[in-house]
């Protein structure tokens, strides 16, 4: 990049190509993407993971700008998955200006990051965000001071209300390096040495040019104690370096109080704490923040009823229990009531349509491709509308209404005790909520739980025996044209989820993940910005159009094909077959089995055929707790990989026989 | 006579304010309320403790966090007002 002088600050050839916004959770910052960058934004999992990163345009002087909102992070040292994404997006290079949104009225926790942030040597703009709630805490910030502390330009926001924003916008170019801090002279010791020891190995010249300066790895390595591959991807010299460290703490050669860095620690006592670098940091920049701050927190310690808040009344158990249940109630009945009016619409829209579709196809002899497109492809394109569409999106609005009013977080504190049964955190109550409506998008919203594990016993749950909206009329249709018992189908969907959950709970345990270390931070309460909302809605929406609904058409084709050219006809000859471990003739195991294809076919197939009702209520277990339809299926093994959601889908699979075999057993 | 004693901020009753003097847990526990803003020297107040060994809601400056009976278990704190004291 090219170096400027000051009063050159404000031309557009310093302008940056990339900005990434960069901030600890709850902050604001989709508030402030959403203003840089407008409409032009759209959402996509980051390369080899599936968090999700915004990505948009800002169009200022003539220039076109790449904007990056960076998943929520309270520092470079983070563990999960989205937070090492950011860290990543930094790490990778490419970055000209980040632009550090800062929550006034958390300053100092915030600061933590901001002053790791100045480590990198990127250009950095501080947006002081929600100063109006701060000021209205009593905490008056003295933004030219902390200018003058970080070295940065520090702009005020009040983002929701769009003050600031303009300023923002307009100081895109006066990025400054700013002034990373210095650690106390033993901390600073170790760093010289780890810096000599990666200049070693990650020489400047050599055609090779080090983005990084080795103080900031030097210091990344002393915050990281597993090994770290984000960064070796990056510098694949420090594995060697890292491993030889390693060594020589394994060999006894050095302390072990600390990680590799303390082989060179001088204060090689028994006291010395173990991440020096970044207890300095907490205390720094709480220095800082007292420095820059007047007036203190007059918030009084809730006691007596007169005086709370909502958030007071929400945090007492009980009443968090009630919320939390009538929300879920609530959520639900919106779902069902979304998607039973977009049935009724889309079918009366479509149906002169489907007739003359219908009559066009008759007129192709029988079995021939251009019939089979006509017949399948409306099957493939009408169901994701009536069914899954409005499912979804009307759950996306949910799910952006209860994260901006904060009431989400709250909702998994209160459920974490119960869920942590299963193994899994607090969170986890949201896919599985979902589920019942839609688990398509269910699938999505693990993408919150904090780790691999709990996804996957969430998703496997979800997958197995948590009928969604679809399921459940399938369920109650043929429950009861045939009689079925459907205490006998809900009674064993139940006892599934519970030992399925209790089971995983148990055998994954011990990662050090979960409950023991359950941690969340629970925002304040806010009116939803229903722009915000919309927004979010809409850009997850358009990967179900782009990604979703070409694939179910081709389903749709494919299983058409399969049907109609009698590839399925011979499960009924396993007649005696079925009949005699499950209790059902072949036609009923061939409905059980196209489930697995297409869960939506079962009740066209059983509604056809003279059921018994001990039949019935067998299919009907099976069916329910088969494997999910084709769209969650494909959502699976994007979100786990292959082999991971053949796992959970032939563990399905298992259970719905197995199911199948203990009814007949068991039912008179 | 309270205010010397060593508790665990299970100990504590909704209301209850207390100085944290260490965690007795791992680094990735350490790290993870360190990145909130509770290290020892912190002072944090009861907001809310579920019943049946659920999350432990406290309150730092501003914030408030969840943290599971676990690791609110491992928090070693001073107590320096009870609730009502104010």
């Amino acid at each position: 990049m090219e170096v400027a002088t000051d009063d050159a600050a404000m031309r557009p050839a310093r302008l940056p190509r990339t900005i990434a916004l960069v901030g600890q959770p709850n902050v604001g910052k989709s508030v402030v993407m959403n203003a840089l960058t407008g409409t032009k934004a759209f959402v996509s999992n980051y390369p080899g993971t599936t968090v999700e990163i915004t990505e948009g345009t800002l169009v200022y002087a003539g220039r076109r700008i790449k904007v990056i909102d960076t998943p929520g992070t309270y520092s470079l040292h983070s563990d999960t998955e989205d937070q090492r994404v950011t860290q990543r997006v930094l790490l990778e290079g490419g970055v000209d200006l980040i632009i550090n949104v800062v929550d006034a009225t958390n300053l100092a926790r915030n600061l933590y990051l901001t002053l790791q942030l100045l480590d990198l040597g990127i250009p950095l703009i501080a947006a002081l965000n929600q100063v109006d709630r701060a000021k209205s805490a009593g905490l008056e910030i003295d933004v030219k001071k902390l200018e003058d502390i970080l070295g940065v330009p520090v702009v005020p926001l009040v983002a929701t209300k769009g003050e600031g924003l303009g300023e923002l916008v307009s100081s895109i170019g006066r990025g400054r390096m700013g002034k990373p801090i210095r650690f106390s002279d033993q901390v600073e010791e170790v760093i010289a040495h780890l810096e000599r020891e990666i200049e070693k190995v990650i020489p400047e010249v050599k055609g090779r040019r080090r983005s990084h300066a080795s103080r900031v790895l030097a210091i990344h390595l002393m915050e990281h104690d597993r090994v770290d591959e984000d960064l070796f991807e990056v510098y694949p010299e420090l594995r060697t370096l890292v491993e030889s460290l390693q060594r020589q703490v394994g060999a006894g050669a050095v302390c072990s109080r600390c990680y590799r860095s303390c082989a060179f620690c001088p204060a090689r006592d028994k006291e010395h704490p173990s991440f020096p670098t970044c207890l300095e940091r907490t205390a720094q920049a709480r220095a800082i923040a007292f420095q820059v701050t007047s007036g203190g927190i007059t918030r009084t310690v809730p006691g007596g009823i007169r005086g709370r808040t909502i958030e007071d009344w929400l945090d007492i158990p009980t009443v968090g229990v009630v919320v939390t249940g009538l929300t879920a109630c609530f959520s639900y009945k919106l779902v069902a009531f979304v998607m039973d009016l977009f049935d009724r619409l889309v079918i009366m829209a479509t149906s002169p349509l489907l007739q003359w579709i219908t009559s066009l196809a008759a007129r192709f002899p029988e079995g021939s491709f251009a019939g089979l497109l006509l017949t399948s492809l409306p099957e493939g394109l009408i169901l994701p509308f009536s069914v899954v569409f409005p499912a979804m999106f009307t759950i996306y609005m949910l799910m952006g209404f209860l994260e901006d009013t904060g009431l989400l977080p709250r909702m998994a504190v209160t459920l974490h005790r119960l869920t942590s049964f299963l193994g899994v955190p607090g969170q986890a109550v949201v896919p599985l909520i979902l589920g019942f409506g839609c688990r398509a998008p269910a699938v999505l919203a693990t993408r919150s739980l904090p780790d691999r594990r709990s996804r996957f016993i969430v998703l496997t749950l979800l997958s197995m025996a948590v009928p969604c909206a679809a399921s459940l009329a399938i369920i109650t249709s043929v429950s009861q044209v045939f009689n079925a018992n459907l205490l006998v189908v809900y009674g064993v969907a139940g006892a599934v989820f519970t030992a399925t959950g209790l089971t995983m709970g148990r055998l994954l345990r011990g990662e050090g993940e979960g409950e023991g270390e359950f941690v969340l931070e629970v925002p304040p309460l806010r009116w939803p910005s229903l722009s915000n909302v919309w927004r979010k809605s809409r850009m997850r929406m358009s990967e179900f159009f782009l990604h979703v609904l070409p694939l179910l058409a081709g389903v749709s084709v494919v299983l058409r094909y399969l049907v109609s050219g009698g590839y399925l006809s011979f499960l009924s000859a396993l007649g005696p077959v079925t009949s005699r471990l499950f209790g059902v003739r072949g036609e009923v195991f061939a409905a059980v089995a196209m489930t697995i294809v297409q869960r939506y076919l079962a009740p066209m197939v059983l509604l056809n055929l003279p059921l018994t009702s001990r039949e019935a209520t067998i299919a009907v277990s099976m069916v329910s707790l088969s494997m999910p339809c084709t769209p969650v299926s494909v959502l699976l093994v994007k979100e786990m990989g292959l082999r991971t959601a053949l796992f959970i889908l032939m563990l399905a699979l298992g259970v719905s026989l197995g199911v199948g075999l203990v009814l007949n057993v068991v039912l008179p | 006579m309270w205010a010397k004693a060593e508790l665990s901020l299970t100990d504590l009753k909704p209301g209850d304010t207390a100085e944290v003097i260490s965690i007795r847990k791992g680094r990735r526990a350490q790290m993870r309320l360190l990145e909130l803003g509770i290290t020892p020297g912190t002072r944090i107040t009861v907001v809310a403790a579920h019943p049946l060994r659920g999350p432990v809601v406290v309150r730092v400056g501003m914030l408030e966090a969840a943290l599971g009976w676990g690791l609110a278990s491992s928090v070693r704190v001073r107590r320096l007002s009870q609730a009502g004291d104010l």
